[in-house]
Formats: structure tokens, C-alpha cells, sequence
């Protein structure tokens, strides 16, 4: 009896001492991203390249210790975006508004928010990615940049402008790709519509599966690009080959694993 | 005083180290599939000391790593086990030295103790660099700029690339493709003194315990030659490489202990057999 007694204690201490995740706490994985809620509505993000960003609401001290370009004062007003992907995430949330400047040839932005915002002047070409102006940007005085290309982080670190990969090292699969709205919600304060939108996607695309599961055929697909000494496929994990897959596509790199 | 006794007679059974190697197969069979089937919570274990990862992935999603610190609380009996074992067998050979004969077979006999203390070694060392290591990714640097270690009042300056480029006719798909780096950095302590360190992709660079490793860099290639250059840099400071590779020399060392060991007794028994044999 004495010796249950013991063993129990021991039970109740290491319980007991385990970090449980207190009352409205909550870490959110998404592929290569997560996003942790902390107190007083702050966040704790990750981005794609595994660094870590603090989301402080405006209202709120920033805590010590960290560098200008580590905080993102939320909801966001001013972004700079580098890919229609990103845009279309920020419509999505109802934040295609707060886009102020996006890279790439003016002429191939579709989302009527940028493409109108490109002609009157309210939002402004940084010009191609790999070259961008940076005189322009710095007069945009974004408070966040989303972006693919790791190179200009020394640079926005230097101006203090906090950037956030938004891509990850490894293909990201269907699922994390439609859930990567939830990632950026917590920046402008959209994390209901994000929420809206994952369920929305994730039924219509089980209806699709639905459909394409009585198929009798299932055409040979590929999702890549072709350059002159090499192409460049999309690994079988990831969204677009799931994509074909739920259309009922046979995708032909599907024992590939690797990144987009 | 019972109660110690009980716990040290429990953690001495040799029958308890069984159960646990057991246990710990079960329990790693599960980890495996909880491992292929959530890799995105696993993954940042590679990023993160094991705190971190244990107070954000491990805590929040339970339902999938439970098998993490099952591992980690059987690997601790496992510890706890082999320590109390490795002693009282210790103290026991010490305490029968009188009644050995060769000094050297004596010796020998605690070839297999020495392999468990280097097993314990070897655990604690890894433990070490995942707990108080420092593990700094995604240092991305151009020219000109400077990072913290770890606040521990080092700094690390990138001072200039160079990329040598591959020149060859044979490899068509590597032109102008970049072969080779070397990424002077310039590293000064609390006191301002300078330290100049050459670093490439397989040259990490070690500095006052820390090194460091190249994850990225541009350019890549020599038609990017033009534009602004940068690395991304991964900072680590492993304080348990020392003790790792100590654990290793001493498994060495027991295991061959252990073979003299086993070679001595058998060339011992072998004339013996020969002798009371058939003829």
C-alpha cells in the first residue's frame, strides 16, 4: 500500500510539473508555419524560413528585447506583397486593401484591388523582384513585407521593416497551402474569414473528390516548369500535385518528395 | 532510509532493464508512425533546443507526440537503471580484488562497466546539446553586417564573399554555376579583439565553442554575379561534442576490453576441452 502510495506521487508530480497549455492558449501548426497565441493578443509566428515574429496590437507595449524588424504592429495597414498567391490570400481576409506595394510587371496583376490600385497610382510597382526599388519602398514605410526571396532580409532588417517568408523549404501539401490563410490572419485580424475560407475550400474540394472518384480515366499529368537545361517538377506531396490528383489527374512525379 | 533502499534495490534489477528496452521498442514503433504521419511537428526539433519545442509542438498536440516523452521517461529509467546496475557491480569487483589472481584479468573484468558509463556518457552529452546548446538559424547577412552569438556579448561581421564559379566544358549543366565559397568573417569579443576566420560550404567555422555553417547564399550563379551578395548563416554551440566523442573513446575502450577479455578466457578454456575431450 505504502509503495502505491509512493509510485502515485510520483504519477501526480510528473503531471502535475508538465507545461499543460493554459485556458485560451493555443499553437497552431501549419506545414513549416505556426502561429502561437500568447496573452494580451499577441502572436508568436514562424514563418517559412523557421524565423520567429511577435504580432503586437497596436494598443500594446512591445516586449523587451526584441529588434524593430521582429515586431508587426497588427492589424497591418501598409503591406508590401510579392506574389498574386499572397494577394489572393490577403482578398481572401479582406485585406487587399491594406496592400501598398507589389513587385513583378504591373500588366500581370489580376486581383482588381492591385490592378486598379496599379493604375491609380494608390498602389505602387516596386518593379521586378530580383531588382526592386528600394527608394520606393522605403517611401511606401510599409510594416510588413511578404515575400519569397530571403535576399532582402539584410536589408529590411537594416530599415528595420519587418519581412516574413511565406514560403516554406519543402512543397507545402494541399491542406497547409489552403490553411496558409490562417497564417496570415492573425496580421490583420481576419482569423474568422481565414477560418470561413479553410472550411469552405476543404468541402468543395471533398466534392470534387467525390466526383472525380467514379472516374473511369485518369489522364497522365505533370506540374512543372521547362528550361533550357532542366526541368523543374512539382514533388508529389505537394498542393499542386494533390490538386491534379483530387481532379482525378495520375500524377506522374508522385514518389517524388522535395520543395517547390 | 527504507523507502531509498527500495527504490535503489528496484533500479538495480537487471530484469527492469528488459522491461524498459521493451517498453522503449513499443513505444519507438508508435513514434515511428506518428512521426510519417505529423513530420511538420517533428521537423522543428532539428530548429529548436528541446525546451522550446517541448513548450510549443510537444505540449500543444499531445495526441501525436505523447510517444516523444514516453521515450524521453524511459530513456530516464533507462539512465537511472544502468547507473545503480554499473555501481553495485563496480563497488562488488572492488571489493573481490583481493581474490583476483592477473592483475590485468582484473582489470578486463571492468570492460563492460566502462562500455555502460560511455552509453551514459554519450546520453547525457546529447542531452546537453539540446537542452543548454544554442542553435542559431537563419542568420542571413550581407557585407558589412554583424550579428549577436547569443548575447554573450561575441559578435560576427561578414566582411566579404567569394564565389569561385565552375569553368569547365564537361559538366554543361553546371556553367557559370557556383563551386566553391569563401566568406570571410571577422568575430570580436566583449574586449573588441578581432578574430578573422575563412568559411565555405563542408569548412564550418569554429569560434570559442560556437560554430558556424552556411545554409544559403547568393549568388549562386555568375549571372547574378551583379547583384547585392548575402549568406545565411546557422550558429550552433554544442556543448556536448566534447562529452559525445569522450563516450565514444570509452565504448572503444570497454569494447575492446571487453574482446581481450573474451579472447583471454577462450584460449584459457580451449586447452582444457582439448584435454578432457575424446581421444
Amino acid at each position: 500500500m505504502g509503495r502505491l502510495k509512493i509510485h502515485l506521487l510520483i504519477l501526480l508530480f510528473l503531471v502535475a510539473s508538465f507545461p499543460w497549455p493554459a485556458r485560451g492558449e493555443d499553437f497552431l501548426v501549419l506545414g513549416e508555419f505556426s502561429v502561437r497565441s500568447l496573452d494580451q493578443g499577441l502572436y508568436e509566428l514562424t514563418d517559412g524560413l523557421g524565423r520567429m515574429l511577435t504580432l503586437v496590437p497596436r494598443d500594446r507595449e512591445v516586449p523587451p528585447g526584441l529588434a524593430p524588424d521582429e515586431v508587426v504592429r497588427i492589424p497591418v495597414e501598409r503591406a508590401v506583397v510579392y506574389s498574386g498567391r499572397d494577394a489572393s490570400f490577403l482578398d481572401v481576409l479582406g485585406a487587399a486593401g491594406a496592400i501598398v506595394g507589389v513587385t513583378g510587371h504591373p500588366e500581370d496583376w489580376t486581383l482588381p484591388q492591385v490592378a486598379e490600385g496599379l493604375a491609380s497610382g494608390r498602389v505602387a510597382g516596386l518593379g521586378l523582384s530580383s531588382s526592386i526599388d528600394l527608394e520606393k519602398l522605403i517611401r511606401l514605410k510599409p510594416e510588413l513585407v511578404l515575400t519569397w526571396d530571403e535576399s532582402i532580409i539584410p536589408k529590411m532588417s537594416e530599415l528595420g521593416i519587418p519581412t516574413v517568408i511565406t514560403y516554406g523549404e519543402t512543397a507545402a501539401d494541399l491542406e497547409t497551402y489552403i490553411n496558409l490563410t490562417r497564417f496570415l490572419a492573425p496580421f490583420f485580424g481576419a482569423q474568422e474569414r481565414a477560418l470561413e475560407f479553410v472550411e469552405r475550400s476543404m468541402a468543395v474540394l471533398e466534392e470534387v473528390r467525390a466526383v472525380t472518384k467514379k472516374a473511369d480515366r485518369r489522364p497522365k499529368a505533370i506540374w512543372g516548369d521547362i528550361y533550357e537545361k532542366r526541368v523543374l517538377v512539382e514533388p508529389g506531396h505537394s498542393w499542386a500535385a494533390q490538386l491534379i490528383k483530387a481532379v482525378g489527374g495520375d500524377y506522374l512525379f508522385d514518389d517524388i518528395a522535395g520543395s517547390s | 532510509m527504507r523507502a531509498a533502499k527500495a527504490i535503489w534495490s528496484f533500479l538495480g534489477r537487471a530484469d527492469l532493464t528488459l522491461y524498459v528496452l521493451l517498453a522503449l521498442v513499443a513505444d519507438l514503433c508508435a513514434g515511428f508512425f506518428h512521426f510519417r504521419a505529423e513530420p511538420q511537428l517533428f521537423g522543428p526539433l532539428d530548429r529548436l533546443m528541446l525546451w522550446d519545442w517541448i513548450t510549443t509542438y510537444g505540449r500543444f498536440h499531445l495526441a501525436e507526440t505523447w510517444w516523444f516523452f514516453v521515450f524521453m521517461g524511459l530513456m530516464l529509467l533507462l539512465v537511472l537503471n544502468t547507473s545503480v546496475c554499473t555501481i553495485n557491480r563496480v563497488a562488488g569487483l572492488i571489493r573481490i580484488r583481493s581474490g583476483e589472481t592477473g592483475r590485468l584479468d582484473y582489470l578486463l573484468r571492468f570492460s563492460p562497466h566502462l562500455m555502460h558509463l560511455a552509453f551514459l556518457v554519450l546520453l547525457v552529452s546529447m542531452l546537453a546539446s539540446y537542452v543548454v546548446g544554442v542553435n542559431l538559424r537563419n542568420n542571413i547577412l550581407s557585407p558589412g553586417r554583424t550579428v549577436d552569438l547569443a548575447q554573450t556579448g561575441h559578435r560576427l561581421r561578414l566582411e566579404k564573399m567569394e564565389v569561385e564559379y565552375y569553368q569547365g566544358r564537361r559538366l554543361s549543366f553546371f556553367e557559370n554555376r557556383a563551386i566553391d565559397q569563401d566568406l570571410t568573417l571577422a568575430f570580436t569579443d566583449p574586449r573588441g579583439r578581432e578574430t578573422v576566420r575563412h568559411l565555405g560550404i563542408n569548412k564550418p567555422v569554429r569560434y570559442r565553442g560556437f560554430s558556424v555553417h552556411i545554409k544559403n547564399y547568393q549568388p549562386q550563379t555568375r549571372n547574378r554575379a551583379g547583384r547585392p551578395g548575402w549568406a545565411n548563416l546557422i550558429v550552433r554551440k554544442d556543448p556536448g561534442v566534447g562529452g559525445f566523442f569522450a563516450g565514444v573513446g570509452l565504448f572503444v575502450l570497454g569494447l575492446t576490453g571487453y574482446l581481450i577479455q573474451t579472447l583471454r578466457k577462450n584460449a584459457r578454456s580451449g586447452p582444457k576441452e582439448q584435454a578432457h575431450g575424446p581421444a
